[in-house]
């Protein structure tokens, strides 16, 4: 870009700036009217999409918090000075979302979106009977100072707010870490992603401005019920603006809301009473004849990845043991998958643990990484004891795995892949940079692909660049070479090969026999949950005990 | 007696609720569409067994025989028309349930707005056998014993429908197994839009019979909605018992909430209930985790 | 009656299955032994109309294409699977689930006798038809599942890992039920991971490894085969094949 076309951006920029800041000056009362309509719905649907938009969890809940915020101003807008309205809206707002946040946020899909359904009805009921029986009235009315041109420009400074934040979002590790999260959430954990908590923060943020724009539109209706307040209508708008535009960028919002504000305004002046008959037809078509579905709206979304810091060398050195586990078990009702286990990795050693399907090798991976609890047992990690916490943080300290059926984050690029794995790392030392990483795993080339675009091989590939990028101290590979063709399958080894080399600790479940007897110096053979034998990989792989696990024998 | 003043409204209001999360238990759980314009429907019907009554003086049992093959007919063409596509289209579980979410939510304003433009906003209600009735010291209306007897019949008769015939047996079977069922030679896609279909018949016999003795207007579907989406959850999706025990719970409570507490949350009571069992054990009280 | 010719099938970008073929004449009980995630799964939901199969590929049953067919008309063909991990509908009874085996119309004609005759197959599940398919062992389920592909009077039973996460007792008997059945002269194709007991019982076997054909033959000559047991343990130098 030369200076003179960046000026010339900057002078378009600061004119139409310019143009909607005395907007009010120039236009008459429909007009301005119709501009505070935009710039409020701008803000509700930029709100929800910070929130919905990367975690695709959609809610019907705006007009709860929205609705929480008119009554807020409703009910102080008199006795106290505005700014401390809007301060306290906006504290009603984070604090409802809060609680019902961290009760819910675990709810996925329809639950989710039922949920947020529900919630809305239930604030708004609670309102009406507070209003009939406490204060009794249904309505209240607000005469406040607030001119229209006022209102408006409360909106706009509020509207920049609301864009400036979520561009500081999408450019904090918070950002990634919540389209990490919508992208595979497990995955997320496992790359030492605390889900819960990013969650519940952007929920809360988005909840917060929804709230402060119900205060600030309080004043526009005077009169003010739980039925104007709580109206359904606008969550329903407010998702399908922020859909249509696209949820999936920060100005892909806006793009939906002025059509449909435009729309809506022709509706309400032509068809006054066919207006709810209209807009559900419109919504159902615009459903009906989307190629890929509502979801297919949220698409792909690019933001900039905060820049990876240098990664650890892998540890290296005693021979005190690095993982010990010992008398692991862990039932699913009354069935014994993994059944007193114990076993040691030292540093620098690749342990195989293979056995027919079924035996709960698996199972056994997902006690180690922290996805399931062990029902007993112990399991350290250099001494720290790993029962008990949760996936991100055993990731954290160290831990990285990859999973039997690959995940990758579908959305996000390779780069932002491995990026994610780095957000909440608390390692300083130095070592490889992400792109180090991608290099050493053969993806260097496809550093802005989108994972989704990846052959089955490089998402592997891919996944184990991801548990690297943790800077782990040992690396749990489930079925890694599993579905690999012959050719592929020699790179695999290669590269699992120079990993022990740069000496990196590691755990493979395993069906690829030859594999096993490449890689491993030691072997743990399970079957039916309990350890049936150990040993070197050719000892194990002779012993008739283990031959009949695999085949079926006469009395295994 | 208190009790009995709780139990015997309870129960009646508890049946109908039961009656119509039957409806949705087949929508949702077999079709697999959550079906948000439900209590629309259960509205809409109110009204054309208020019309029926108050322009042709047809006594809202014989509405029944209008109204239900009517509601059966709309529905299938929604399912057919709209719906199935949405189901064949999504790639999966979750990309189906969020279109139909939306389009029925879509649906809801259609019903909704064409009711209001028919009715207007105000209440409607119409007197039907309203003569009061003693049964233990409790004072009942006739209308409501009768709505609750034929919900009790067609209850009843779907139960049995369901767990005595082959085709009954097949539709709890895709509930249970969508794929497992294919594998058995049933024709999933013919037979959930035959289970939309009673569901949407289900929710027309509801309609009616509680506009014999409820209040009503076209903006309040969204309530019976949220009821029948509480019972079927609490209830457990699919689970025919589940769907009865908990309809029948509701409702007492919902009665002696109103009676003990305050009127005016007895909504309150069922969302926050409804919002309870979502956080506690989403796959309902009777249910289990999904397989 | 059988034929599969140039099968391929797709997950997104990973083939699964590279251009399958293999035939099942009437009465056979045929094999497909391989690794883990060598695509025999897949290869049995291809058949049974489950997955679609990648174009140009042939399957003929009986003499007609049935590659296009959905599941439930293929059923109607003669063709029962049995998936892996069962399929049976967990909230039902056993009674309801056999009776639902007989859903198919091809099915209804002697559907009383083919119940005794299953009851008399699993004697086990004579006694326990009010109960909850759920609150069985794996064992039992399985030969509901079986029992209940046997009610929709298939001419070609497909069976999906039987014996899978079952103990050695049960899954002996499941083996002895399938010796019993080709006595009536079903024609079985079975994946199955218990290469011993699969080969004990088949005529004959076909080896895949990463979704490709690697071998087939006579079960008889493929008992001695060191192939076969490199498919599940790969190259060993030493190769000791056991007696």
């Amino acid at each position: 870009m030369t200076a003179s076309v960046r000026i010339l951006l900057w002078c378009a920029g600061l004119a139409i700036a310019a143009c909607l800041v005395t907007y009010p000056l120039y236009a008459n009362g429909y007009y301005l009217a119709l501009g505070i309509s935009v710039l409020y719905f701008t803000i509700l649907s930029t709100a929800w999409a910070m929130f919905s938009g990367p975690t695709r969890y959609i809610s019907l809940a705006t007009v709860a918090f929205f609705g929480l915020g008119a009554y807020t101003a409703a009910v102080l807008g008199e006795t106290m000075p505005w700014p401390v309205v809007l301060l306290a809206a906006a504290g009603v707002g984070a604090l409802t979302a809060a609680i019902t946040g961290l009760s819910t946020l675990r709810l996925s899909g329809i639950y989710f979106v039922i949920f947020s359904f529900g919630l809305a009805e239930l604030i708004r009921q609670l309102v009406i009977w507070y209003e009939v029986n406490i204060h009794k009235s249904v309505g209240r009315y607000l005469f406040s100072a607030v001119t229209q041109d006022v209102l408006y420009w409360q909106l706009l400074g509020l509207t920049a707010i609301v864009f400036l934040v979520g561009w500081m979002l999408g450019r904090s590790r918070y950002g990634l870490a919540l389209r990490a999260i919508g992208a595979d959430e497990t995955a997320a954990s496992h790359s030492g992603i605390d889900a819960t908590r990013v969650k519940l923060g952007v929920f809360i943020l988005s909840a917060t401005f929804m709230a402060v724009t119900g205060a600030v539109m309080a004043p526009r209706w005077t009169y003010i019920d739980p039925a104007i307040a709580f109206n359904p209508t606008i969550s329903f708008q407010v998702v399908i603006m922020a859909l249509l535009g696209g949820a999936g960028s920060l100005f892909g919002p806006v793009l939906g809301v002025i059509p449909l504000v435009l729309l809506f305004e022709v509706l309400t002046a032509t068809l006054p009473n066919h207006f709810s008959i209209v807009l559900g037809v419109i919504f159902v078509f615009i459903v009906m004849v989307l190629p890929n579905g509502v979801i297919g709206l949220f698409g792909p979304s690019r933001w900039r990845v905060p820049a990876g810091g240098p990664a650890a060398a892998p540890a290296r050195g005693s021979d005190a043991p690095l993982l010990a586990v010992d008398g692991v078990s862990k039932s699913f009702s009354g069935l014994r998958a993994v059944d007193g286990v114990s076993f040691t990795v030292t540093p620098g050693e690749i342990i195989g643990i293979i056995g027919p399907n079924g035996s709960g090798k698996t199972t056994l991976l997902n006690t180690l990484s922290g996805a399931l609890r062990p029902s007993s047992g112990t399991i350290r990690l250099g001494g720290t004891v790993l029962n008990g916490l949760r996936a991100h943080q055993i990731a954290r300290l160290g831990l990285a795995r990859t999973f039997q059926l690959v995940r990758v984050m579908p959305d996000l690029t390779v780069a932002e892949n491995v990026a994610a794995a780095r957000l909440f790392s608390t390692s300083t030392g130095s070592g490889a940079t992400p792109s180090e990483l991608l290099d050493l795993v053969g993806l260097a080339k496809m550093q802005e692909a989108p994972a989704s675009e990846l052959t089955y091989i490089d998402q592997k590939r891919l996944e184990l660049a991801r548990a690297l990028a943790l800077q782990p101290r040992l690396v749990l590979l489930d079925e890694w070479l599993a579905g690999l063709n012959p050719s592929e399958l020699e790179t695999g080894i290669a590269l699992i090969a120079k990993l022990r080399d740069r000496g990196l600790t590691i755990i493979m479940v395993e069906h690829v026999m030859d594999a096993i007897r490449a890689l491993c110096s030691h072997c743990i053979v399970m079957n039916a949950g309990s350890v049936i034998a150990r040993g070197t990989p050719e000892a194990v792989l002779s012993d008739p005990k283990v031959v009949a696990a695999y085949l079926g024998g006469d009395d295994a | 007696m208190l009790l009995v003043d709780i139990v015997l409204p309870g129960l009646v209001l508890g049946g109908m609720y039961a009656l119509i999360a039957l409806g949705l238990t087949l929508q949702y759980g077999v079709a697999r569409i959550m079906n948000l314009s439900y209590g629309e429907s259960l509205v809409a019907a109110a009204f054309g067994a208020f019309s029926l009554y108050s322009g042709l003086g047809l006594s809202p049992l014989a509405a029944l025989l209008l109204a239900v093959p009517v509601a059966m007919v709309l529905n299938w063409l929604l399912y057919r028309f709209l719906l199935e596509r949405l189901m064949r289209r999504g790639k999966d579980r979750g990309a189906q349930e969020i279109d139909s979410i939306l389009v029925t939510f879509g649906v809801l304003f259609v019903i909704q707005g064409a009711m209001l433009v028919a009715f207007g906003g105000q209440y409607y209600s119409y007197s039907y056998l309203s003569i009061p009735l003693t049964i233990m010291g409790s004072t009942l209306a006739v209308n409501r014993l009768v709505a609750l007897v034929f919900a009790a019949l067609v209850g009843g008769a779907v139960y049995l429908a369901l767990t005595r015939t082959r085709i009954g047996t097949a539709v709890r079977a895709i509930a249970v197994d969508a794929n497992a069922a294919r594998l058995v030679g049933i024709d999933v896609a013919a037979l959930s839009g035959l289970a939309f279909a009673f569901g949407g018949g289900l929710v027309a016999v509801g309609g009616v019979l509680i506009s014999m003795f409820l209040t009503f207007n076209a903006a309040m579907g969204v309530v019976f909605t949220m009821k029948a989406l509480v019972v079927v959850i609490m209830g457990g999706v699919g689970n025919v018992i589940g769907a009865l025990v908990a309809g029948l719970l509701l409702g007492v409570v919902e009665t002696a909430v109103a009676r003990l507490v305050d009127p005016g949350l007895t909504l309150a009571a069922t969302y926050a209930l409804f919002l309870g069992v979502l956080v506690i054990k989403p796959t309902g009280l009777f249910g289990r985790a999904a397989s | 009656m059988l034929e599969v010719a140039a099968l391929s099938h797709f997950y997104g970008k990973h083939q699964a299955l590279a251009d399958i073929a293999l035939g099942i004449e009437q009465g056979e009980i045929v094999a497909i032994l391989g690794a883990n995630g060598a695509g025999k799964s897949t290869l049995l939901k291809s058949i049974a109309g489950l997955v679609r199969p990648a174009p140009g590929a042939t399957i003929r049953f009986e003499g007609h294409h049935i590659g296009e067919l959905p599941a439930h008309l293929i059923v109607e063909r003669g063709i029962a699977l049995v998936p892996e991990g069962r399929g049976v509908f967990g909230d039902l009874t056993v009674a309801e689930n056999l009776q639902l085996g007989a859903y198919p119309a091809r099915a209804r004609a002697g559907e009383a006798d083919r119940l005794a005759r299953i009851l008399r197959l699993f004697p086990r599940l004579a006694e326990r038809m009010a109960q909850a398919v759920r609150t069985m062992s794996g064992g039992e389920q399985q030969m509901v599942a079986i029992g209940r592909a046997l009610m929709s009077n298939p001419l070609l039973l497909l069976l999906d890992e039987p014996s899978l996460g079952l103990s050695p007792l049960l899954s002996r008997e499941v083996f002895r039920a399938l010796a019993e059945i080709r006595k009536s002269g079903l024609s079985v194709l079975l994946v199955e991971q218990n290469a011993r007991a699969s080969l004990d019982i088949a005529d004959r076997v076909y080896l895949i490894e990463s979704g490709r054909n690697a071998g087939s033959g006579p079960a008889s000559a493929m008992k001695n085969d060191p192939e076969v047991q490199r498919a599940y343990l790969g190259k060993a130098r030493a190769a000791p094949s056991p007696p």
